[in-house]
This record gives structure tokens, C-alpha cells and sequence, in this order.
């Protein structure tokens, strides 16, 4: 089976559209006769990575303009791609799996707020604009906490990791998206419907997580990410969000 | 082969410009393809020239006898993180199917080589969806046609890594092909 897929894979090489390569011998040249290298040991440096903070900032501004690339380009829609990472959601601008009727996360259970605290490896902030949660579920072996005040929802899991927890389909509308900030910290406002789900520790989609979300305020506070869901405005969204404690 | 290359590069090495210029004509159209593939898009050719430049300039890091197309490579991966980096948004649209090509058209089989190409399609739009770092392997190994060990230097990360994300990156296109089949 790999080894067809990887002949496949192979065979298709030969289908990609690939511009002719230019002729760059005489602009390559000119640039070695005339400067010399300023940085002998330059090469170094393409080793190092960003630290966190950088990186961190680059996707927020990518959203924007990854977003508002791909509404001007109809082919942009058309091609799958994934667009954006931000504190432990990825962004996708194609449709994940089917809403189901009852959606939950991977092995959801309730739990008191005390005993959630005790199961799960992050500290676990309680908006004190909300007062107690209604409920609190524990999902995918302390991966993920949910506390539920009336409408509201909000989900915490530890966004340090690399691995990204939920997929949201977003088609290209700038306009449903905001950056914003709760205190100094980089936050996004999405504006209206848009599906969700949850991705399992395989990188797979889970499929009986898919729903659909109304306004949802994503930041990282510290250790956790933090996904806000069902505030009717952006303003009470980040009067919330600065009351988690 | 190899000997040659060490020839023209131990030139180039001593500041003979000639030199330079025939590993730059020599080595111009994988360098460009790396980059296209990997998402440097309208900028390839500036990303490829950059690359040569930097290269070229930094030849002492280069030793003498190991493969040069892998070490050059890996700098225009490099250069290409750091542009599509640099214009704030993800490689988007890496790949692209090319149209049908008029010989294909006209075949006897039309209808057998649209459905080829409606797979084609498919199993791109798939390849686009992988997360960067399984799609950037597969794309060396199946695209660009590079061996484990020339695929784990030009993407900078361990031969085992290449492995994995290899194996990762085939079972998630087999699954998600898979899931298209049960809804088709």
C-alpha cells in the first residue's frame, strides 16, 4: 500500500507545475566581484531558531494576511492548506469533519474543579467575571479542561507543546477576524459560526468533536491556552478573559 | 562526477570566478525547484540567488569531497523559510497541479486521463494539507527525489526524524484519501 501511494507520490513529480528556472550566473557574479563577504561566518546563523516569543508573534500577523490572501485568490480556496498556528489551534481553510449531533472530546468526563485540578498538568484559571463553572469535564486523559457557565465556554489545555489540540475552519473573510489583546498578550477574535474540532494526539482529526462555534476569543495565559466561546461581544470577551485567574 | 565537482568547487573555493558560475549554471535548476516546492512562490528566483550568493561566499564551510548538492540545498531551504518567514504568512499553495499538457489531452483516452488528473489533484490538495514538516519530507524524498540521508541535511533535523515524519506523513495522506473514498 506505502508503495504505491509512494509511486504515486513519485509519478506525480513529474505533474507539478513548476516555473522554468532563470538564469542567475551573470546576477550571482556580479554580486560576489563587487562585495565582499561582510559575514564570513554567516552560514551559522541559518542554524539558529527563533525563541518562542518571535515566533509566536509572527502567526498573528500571518493571520491577517494569509487571510486576506486567500480570499483574493479563488484557487486559494480551492487547494487545501492549513493556514495558521496560534496557542494550540490551528487555523484551516478547508472543512474538517461533518458537525455531529452530540459532539465531545476524546474520552469527556465531568469532574469537580478540585479533582480536575489534581488530573491535569496545567494550572487551571477560573474568570472570576463568571463566577463558578456549571459543569467542569476533563478530556483526553487530562489533555484538555472545559468549564461551562450557562452559554459560555471555555476551554484550557496546555498550549506549551507543540501539537496542535483544536482545527477550525475558516474561509477566507477577514472581516470575522480581529486581533486583540488581553493585557499585553496577543489574543484573536473570530467573529460568528465557524466549525470546530478537536485534533487527537495521533495529529488526526477527532470526528465526534466537530461542531460548530459561535465567537470564540483565543489567547495564551502563561502555561494554558485558552479558548473562549459564546460572548456576544469582542469588549466582554477580554473583560472576561483579563478576570481568569 | 564527484571528482569534477571537487575540481570546479576547490576553484571556486580560491575566489576563481568562473568558477562560481559554472556551479551556479550547474546547480541553478534543483536550487529553483527546492524552492518553488517549498513554498518560496514569486520570490524562487531571488531566494535562489541569494542562496548561490551566500553559499558561494561561505565555501570555507564546505568540505572537500562530501556532496555539494545536499549542503547547497540545504542553505536555499534555509533562505526559503526565511522569505516566506519574512512576508508574514505560511507557504500557502505550495504545490500545483500543471494543466493537462496538449499530448495528454489528446490521447485515446480521454475520459481515463481526466480521472487521472482528478486524482492527481486529489492527492496534492492532500500533500498541501500535511503539517509543514511532513509535507517538507515528502517533497524531498517523493518530489525531489533525495535519499534519507540527503533529505535530513537539507532540512536540518536527524535522519530519524526523516524517517518518522516520512511514515507519518504517507499513513495521514493514506488515511485522509481513505476518508474521501468512504464519503465519495
Amino acid at each position: 500500500m506505502d508503495e504505491n501511494l509512494e509511486a504515486e507520490l513519485r509519478a506525480l513529480s513529474m505533474h507539478l507545475e513548476t516555473p522554468e528556472a532563470p538564469d542567475l550566473t551573470s546576477a550571482v557574479r556580479e554580486r560576489l566581484a563587487t562585495s565582499p563577504p561582510r559575514h564570513p561566518r554567516r552560514t551559522r546563523a541559518l542554524r539558529s531558531r527563533p525563541s518562542v516569543p518571535v515566533r509566536w508573534r509572527r502567526w498573528v500577523y500571518a493571520l491577517v494576511a494569509a487571510l486576506i490572501l486567500t480570499a483574493a485568490t479563488p484557487q486559494g480556496r480551492a487547494f487545501a492548506e492549513h493556514l495558521l498556528k496560534f496557542a494550540g489551534v490551528e487555523f484551516s481553510s478547508t472543512p474538517g469533519p461533518a458537525p455531529v449531533a452530540s459532539p465531545s472530546l476524546p474520552g469527556e468526563v465531568r469532574a469537580s474543579l478540585e479533582r480536575a485540578r489534581r488530573e491535569v498538568g496545567f494550572p487551571i484559571l477560573v474568570p472570576s467575571a463568571l463566577g463558578q463553572p456549571d459543569e467542569v469535564t476533563v478530556s483526553d486523559q487530562g489533555r484538555v479542561v472545559t468549564l461551562r457557565f450557562g452559554g459560555i465556554r471555555l476551554d484550557e489545555f496546555d498550549g506549551r507543546i507543540e501539537e496542535m489540540f483544536f482545527g477550525k475552519f475558516l474561509a477566507g473573510q477577514p472581516e470575522r477576524f480581529k486581533k486583540a489583546k488581553v493585557g499585553s498578550i496577543p489574543a484573536i477574535w473570530i467573529l460568528g459560526g465557524h466549525d470546530v474540532w478537536y485534533i487527537g494526539r495521533d495529529g488526526g482529526d477527532y470526528t465526534a468533536s466537530a461542531r460548530t462555534a459561535g465567537n470564540t476569543l483565543i489567547w495564551q495565559a502563561g502555561a494554558s491556552a485558552m479558548r473562549l466561546e459564546g460572548v456576544s461581544t469582542l469588549e466582554e470577551a477580554l473583560r472576561i478573559a483579563r478576570s481568569a485567574s | 562526477m564527484q571528482d569534477e565537482d571537487d575540481d570546479v568547487i576547490a576553484r571556486a573555493k580560491a575566489g576563481d570566478l568562473d568558477a562560481c558560475e559554472a556551479l551556479v549554471a550547474r546547480f541553478t535548476a534543483p536550487a529553483h525547484r527546492l524552492a518553488v516546492l517549498l513554498g518560496a512562490g514569486a520570490d524562487a528566483d531571488d531566494v535562489v540567488q541569494e542562496a548561490f550568493v551566500k553559499a558561494l561566499r561561505n565555501l570555507d564551510g564546505f568540505r572537500l569531497g562530501s556532496p555539494f548538492r545536499p549542503w547547497l540545498l540545504r542553505i536555499v531551504a534555509n533562505e526559503t523559510k526565511n522569505t516566506v518567514r519574512s512576508r508574514g504568512r505560511r507557504a500557502g499553495l505550495v504545490l500545483k497541479a500543471a494543466a493537462l499538457t496538449a499530448s495528454e489531452a489528446a490521447t485515446d483516452d480521454p475520459e481515463g486521463e481526466t480521472m487521472a488528473a482528478m486524482r492527481r489533484s486529489t492527492l496534492l490538495a492532500e500533500v498541501n494539507r500535511l503539517p509543514d514538516r511532513e509535507r517538507q519530507v515528502l517533497i524531498c524524498r517523493f518530489f525531489l527525489d533525495l535519499n534519507e540521508a540527503e533529505t535530513a541535511q537539507v532540512l536540518a533535523c536527524p535522519r530519524g526524524s526523516v524517517k518518522s515524519r516520512t511514515s507519518r506523513g504517507l499513513a495521514r495522506l493514506r488515511a485522509n484519501l481513505g476518508e474521501e473514498v468512504r464519503h465519495g
